[in-house]
């Protein structure tokens, strides 16, 4: 069995962080989101994965991933070129994944229990396709399954009005071969794009069947700031932490906290996790950092006060400001404003930053 | 819809046409690849059927 994943789109709604990159490398605890579908692919004994590259951010997830062999994988590059869907995306592959079976993973999801469930279940019948499903409060806002006996989907319907059922595509798919015929025989849907769903549903129409597998566990779409931290948190919660860093005397260290290598906790500091701290990054005298922080490499963080938030990296932040539930960019500063004439805040801000002061 | 790419015969990496065609001479973007890619290395079938119907291949 093969991977697919999907490596494009713009990033809008994570706007300005993805002015600079794309967001498949925006960190959750310190790792970038694509490198957790990798390693799902792998988990689930998947090595050969073809990435789908978009118009945007295709160097920086090459230089990422490169050959793969850094995350125990061989990658093969896609280039879909300009964003015809999700459906093209995966007509794209057809030569890489030849007569294989594959998995579909959207490079922006995440999952907590990863995929293996949904290729077993997927390899213990005779299917034309599998769709991973979650159950959601708001069904109208979703692709929707009908699902009958023994998990077998009966319709798919896009943000329905009457929803057939609460189970909603999370964006991993397992297909056949067959499903490039499929592809083959859809057409663009109104807003230009070819539909994946509307695939799976001439699979269904033309007799085929098609497995579900309703995930355990949080299912997450980072593709917002708020969903970027609700992932940060989730992957804290259930942090593996290594205190491999120095923390000085006088320093107040409580909880899990993931220290890397070369950081430092300096006296006079207090960290309460679940925190990780990445590489070359330094918290000192008067900080505070607390509970579901993720603090980025060649980070500098001096009497400020930062909860629940993540920061990318290469960043400086010096205010004596309570920062929480935020997002903050790589290269970021932040710094104190005490004691300078005329007082008030003194911002250079991107387009689409949002601040609430 | 048919969907027409072109596979890099030295590294493999696949290049859709509509990529092909805004850039009719391009650098294959395989990692570490130095092969050059042309939308003229699509069979004639293929390069005519997305210039009819180059349309649907644009968002």
């Amino acid at each position: 069995m093969k991977g697919v994943l999907l490596a494009g789109g713009t990033g809008s709604r994570l706007r300005p962080i993805t002015h600079t990159g794309p967001k498949q490398l925006v960190p959750v605890a310190n790792k970038p989101v694509i490198q957790y579908a990798i390693e799902d692919l792998r988990e689930a004994g998947i090595t050969e994965i073809g990435v789908i590259l978009g118009n945007k951010g295709r160097d920086e997830i090459q230089s990422f991933l490169g050959d793969g062999s850094d995350l125990g994988v061989e990658i093969t590059y896609i280039v879909q070129g300009r964003p015809l869907g999700l459906a093209h995306a995966v007509g794209c592959a057809e030569s890489f994944v030849g007569d294989d079976d594959f998995v579909v993973y959207l490079g922006d999801n995440m999952l907590k229990r990863g995929i293996v469930d949904v290729v077993e279940s997927f390899q213990g019948g005779e299917f034309d396709a599998g769709i991973a499903l979650q159950e959601v409060d708001n069904p109208t806002q979703f692709g929707i399954a009908a699902v009958g006996e023994a998990g077998r989907v009966t319709r798919l319907v896009e943000k329905p009005d009457d929803p057939p059922s609460n189970l909603a595509l999370i964006g991993i798919y397992v297909f056949t071969p067959s499903i490039f015929d499929a592809i083959e025989e859809i057409e663009p849907s109104w807003r230009g794009e070819l539909e994946i769903t509307d695939a799976i549903q001439y699979l269904l129409d033309d007799g085929g069947a098609i497995d579900s597998q309703v995930v355990e566990g949080w299912w997450k779409d980072t593709g917002k700031p708020e969903d970027v931290l609700e992932a940060n948190r989730l992957v804290l919660e259930d942090l593996d932490a290594k205190r491999a860093g120095s923390i000085e005397d006088g320093a107040k260290v409580e909880g899990r906290v993931d220290l890397a290598e070369s950081a430092t906790i300096e006296s006079g500091s207090v960290v309460r996790g679940p925190v990780s701290i990445d590489k070359n990054t330094t918290i000192k005298a008067g900080t505070y950092v607390g509970p579901y922080t993720a603090v980025g490499v060649d980070t500098t963080i001096a009497n400020a006060h930062i909860e629940n938030s993540v920061v990318v990296g290469n960043t400086e932040i010096t205010t004596s400001g309570r920062i929480i539930d935020s997002l903050i960019g790589r290269g970021a500063a932040i710094n104190s404003a005490e004691g300078r004439l005329p007082e008030g805040r003194r911002l250079i801000i991107g387009e689409n930053s949002q601040l609430e002061l | 819809m048919r969907i027409i790419t072109l596979e890099c015969p030295d590294c493999g990496t696949v290049v859709a046409a509509n990529e092909l065609e805004d850039n009719r001479i391009m650098k294959c973007p395989g990692t570490g690849c130095e092969s050059v890619l042309r939308f003229d290395d699509l069979s004639e079938d293929d390069r005519s059927f997305y210039l009819d119907n180059k349309e649907q291949y644009r968002l």
